[in-house]
């Protein structure tokens, strides 16, 4: 109601930008591969930044969803095609019924790892919980490098469906449903829990459930991301989920200041397109990033932004966001 | 039939990799009982003292080679303990386990662009001389064929178990470290300097670590992305033996080298990787503190 | 009148160490009860049995009917209960108003999805929280700080905060524990005033304290702890008078 009128400007964009633009120019590539960037980082955002859990094995959630999305794809198109009469669609809306299905599919399957790996909170705490998040997300990639029916070390390959309509609005989506959370009832019990959990389970917050809703929450998200991804390039290969991919996404996080969503999108934006941008030190990417996080944890461990938003709001009163945002 | 006659080779293979695996756990527990801060780091530091003696092994003796591949160890060990130091006391230990991530994927990427990709084969100590590459000495036993230099191994973790007892328990440092471990503010009371010993810790947990990557470098080749996988398998034999625990590292690691080659001998081979993994999450949930480790943190 | 809070030969030991001996203790609704003792005395573990923080180790504790023995931490908030803590544990990320707000939680139902999505029932929920959480702030006195960030109010206000926040979620008791440590005679006075208004509101009253004068000011009724059993029981006249409590607080006293 309130946002009715924004949500059409959205889609009419992302609309437009899909018939007008390339998806396979290389401008579009580099901002399209920011979209999958922010995804995970936002979704990160939610376990390390609003529950303050720490989950070091971010790229498992990732691997599960490409991997889950790209096999409904790649081995269920047929049927699908023969049950739902897709064959008689236009082209665009039968890779669009697929690429929903695949989201759905990638979702739903990493959800259910985010509970798998959320559990576990029951009993562990802290650095515990971060080595069980290590454990976890490394156990996926050895598992998925040997399944051959995905294609094993040598990856995978799937019927390309490049969409910047879908991509660009699972990106706003994604980002939006994570702001939103901020400023809920919900948002405010994990940040409760993250600042004190004595405090917030007096308050009659269940806080195992919440950690769970937590890594359930975030790992569809990268769920969906990693379906996405699978049909970007069609082409999949499980040393693209390994540790170092779970550590750039935690750099991103906590570069953008864990708590912040607007933090993890910039972060998220600048980490992908500057190395792009700058091929020749291509080699250096991962001694600079590593690099940029010791600096940043010993200068400003709270990242750039803290725990604060960017919001129309603030800009308009310059005063501190109450909570609510009735705006 | 066939499986079983395999089981003496897999057991001698797992000892080897177990023996690494014990070691990585041991520095990682050195450092852990000092800081309190996981060291991601820690596979590194063997993968420094493979690269260093793999790379001098082909101009200079093994005299140069080896103290040297040892000191570059100590010398990353103490500039990591340099930047672990500055917020040591105000961070958060979470903000020090990232900066040990960062830490090991600086050193992964400094040392890729100075050695490049390629495995370096590294000649066994006590290889047989002869033209081009050197053959290692084998020895028959119980239907195994053990090579020389795993006997080496072997023979390193010993003398390093044996050595850290004896440090630790024995010696002024290592009873200085010891107490900064149960009581930092006591320490620095009567006079110990809290700083000098987190330097010493890492010094120490990363001389070891190169030692163990010169010696197993002959039996595993040296490349420089040899580190990330040693140091998880080794951090789940630290976590599994019980985090901070000495003999439980040691003990946990291998046992785990000998469990990771018979599964991966016999059962699912290639699953055998995911093996530590899945021990790691096992004991996570049955039992955080570890076989052998006292129920403690709950941070 | 059947004991609002009740707790039944209740023990706690950590390890060797027996902080709560075989205690009986109950809260009647509507009252203003004190729990008082010298240091050590078991004040504080008692407080965390009944809010079922810490588990019993032998006994049991009823709150308005039901046991809460082996339940989660949380559990006791559904009952009615809310709490403070002895050293102020407010959620230091987040602004004053934020901290009430999040009180408000026992009695809310919006789940993840209306969260998420912004339903209807949000904005509906949200309203309403927002207006509570005002509503206690003004009672308090905090009304103008409700935007600034919990960490930055100094010690007496937090004190004020973290009642605020308790009150939020509409208990039928409220426990304190050290209320008026830290704080100034007229803090004093202004916290003695508020909890008389609670009471007369309907809120039953647990509170743990050192401050005698405090205590015996505006309680009905004083149990007193030491060494972890309950030696003295009545009104403050009484148990002021009382020479075994006398004697646990002189003999106690540091030198």
């Amino acid at each position: 109601m309130l946002r009715g009128g924004k949500a059409l400007l959205v889609l009419g964009l992302l609309l437009l930008l899909q018939l007008t633009v390339d998806p396979n120019h290389y401008v579009s590539r580099v901002l399209l591969l920011s979209c999958f960037s922010v995804m995970l980082a936002v979704s990160l955002n939610i376990i390390n930044g609003y529950a303050g859990q720490f989950s070091i094995g971010h790229a498992g959630f990732y691997a599960v969803g490409a991997y889950t999305g790209a096999s409904l794809s790649h081995f269920g198109r047929e049927w699908m095609e023969a049950s739902l009469g897709l064959a008689s669609f236009p082209a665009w809306l039968a890779d669009s019924a697929v690429l929903l299905a695949a989201v759905v599919a990638g979702s739903v399957a990493a959800a259910v790892a985010g509970f798998i790996v959320g559990l576990p909170s029951l009993r562990l705490r802290g650095d515990y919980l971060a080595i069980a998040t290590l454990g976890f997300g490394e156990l996926i990639r050895v598992i998925f490098i040997n399944i051959d029916r995905v294609g094993g070390a040598r990856g995978f390959s799937i019927a390309p469906i490049n969409s910047i309509f879908w991509i660009g609005l699972f990106t706003v989506g994604i980002v939006w449903l994570s702001r939103n959370l901020l400023n809920s009832r919900q948002g405010r019990a994990l940040q409760a829990l993250r600042d004190d959990e004595t405090a917030a389970s007096v308050l009659g917050i269940n806080i195992t459930s919440y950690k769970v809703m937590a890594f359930v929450l975030s790992a569809a998200m990268a769920g969906c991301a990693g379906a996405l991804y699978a049909h970007f390039d069609g082409y999949l290969q499980p040393d693209s989920f390994n540790f170092i991919r779970s550590i750039e996404i935690i750099i991103m996080v906590v570069l953008g200041g864990l708590g912040s969503t607007t933090g993890a999108v910039i972060a998220a934006v600048v980490l992908t397109v500057l190395p792009e941008t700058l091929r020749e030190f291509a080699d250096y990417r991962m001694v600079i990033y590593s690099a940029l996080l010791v600096i940043c944890m010993l200068v400003r461990p709270q990242g750039l932004l803290g725990t604060s938003e960017f919001s129309w709001a603030s800009l308009r009163s310059r005063g501190k966001e109450t909570g609510g945002g009735l705006a | 039939m066939d499986q079983l006659s395999q089981i003496p080779q897999l057991i001698v293979t797992g000892m080897t990799a177990g023996c690494i695996y014990a070691i990585v756990a041991v520095g990682f527990t050195i450092i852990y009982n000092t800081t309190g801060v996981i060291n991601f780091a820690q596979g590194e530091f063997v993968m420094i003292g493979a690269m260093v003696a793999a790379v001098l092994m082909a101009k200079f003796s093994f005299l140069v080679a080896f103290p040297a591949a040892v000191l570059a160890g100590c010398l990353v060990g103490a500039v990591l303990a340099g930047f672990v130091l500055i917020p040591l006391k105000r961070a958060a230990v979470l903000t020090l386990i990232i900066i040990t991530i960062g830490a090991s994927i600086a050193m992964q990427g400094i040392a890729q662009f100075l050695w490049g990709e390629t495995a370096i084969p590294v000649p066994p100590f006590t290889g047989i001389p002869g033209e081009g590459f050197v053959e290692d000495r084998s020895f028959h036993l119980l239907g195994a064929v053990i090579r020389a230099q795993e006997l080496w191994v072997v023979a390193v973790t010993a003398l390093i178990v044996i050595g850290m007892t004896l440090f630790f328990r024995y010696t002024l440092i290592g009873q200085a470290m010891r107490a900064c471990e149960t009581n930092p503010a006591g320490a620095r009371l009567v006079g110990i300097s809290v700083r000098r010993m987190v330097v010493l810790s890492f010094v120490m947990a990363a001389g070891l670590g190169a030692l163990a990557g010169l010696t197993v470098s002959p039996v595993f080749y040296a490349r420089v992305n040899m580190g990330t996988a040693l140091g998880l398998k080794g951090f789940c034999a630290a976590v599994l033996g019980g985090l901070g625990n000495f003999s439980g590292g040691i003990i946990a690691g291998i046992v785990l080298g000998i469990v990771e080659s018979l599964t991966g001998g016999l059962l699912w081979s290639d699953y055998k990787d995911a093996v530590a993994f899945v021990i790691l999450l096992a004991i996570l949930l049955i039992r955080p503190e570890g076989l052998l480790g006292r129920k403690a943190d709950q941070k | 009148m059947a004991a609002l809070i009740q707790a039944v030969q209740v023990t706690r030991a950590f390890g060797g160490l027996v902080a709560v001996n075989s205690v009986d203790f109950s809260v009647r609704r509507g009252q203003m009860k004190a729990l008082i003792g010298p240091n050590g005395a078991g004040k504080s573990t008692l407080l965390n049995l009944l809010t079922g923080i810490t588990p019993v180790t032998s006994g049991d504790i009823i709150i308005d009917g039901s046991s809460i023995r082996g339940r989660p931490a949380f559990h006791a908030a559904t009952l009615g209960l809310a709490r403070t803590f002895q050293n102020v544990r407010l959620f230091e990320n987040m602004t004053v108003i934020e901290n009430v707000m999040v009180g408000c939680h026992s009695w809310t139902r919006q789940g993840i999805a209306s969260g998420a999505l912004r339903w209807i029932g949000h904005w509906r929920e949200e309203r309403l929280i927002i207006e509570e959480s005002h509503r206690q702030l003004g009672r308090v006195g905090l009304e103008a700080e409700a935007g600034a960030d919990a960490a930055s109010l100094p010690f007496g206000k937090q004190r004020m905060l973290e009642i605020a926040r308790a009150l939020a979620g509409h208990p039928q008791v409220l426990m304190l524990d050290e209320p008026a440590s830290g704080l100034s005679t007229r803090e004093t006075a202004e916290l003695s005033s508020l909890l008389r208004q609670i009471v007369s509101e309907g809120v039953t009253v647990l509170l743990v304290d050192h401050d005698m004068q405090f205590v015996m000011d505006i309680s009905d009724e004083v149990t007193v702890l030491d060494q972890g059993r309950t030696i003295a029981e009545g009104t403050p006249e009484q148990v002021q008078s009382d020479a075994a409590v006398i004697a646990a607080y002189l003999g106690t006293e540091p030198n």
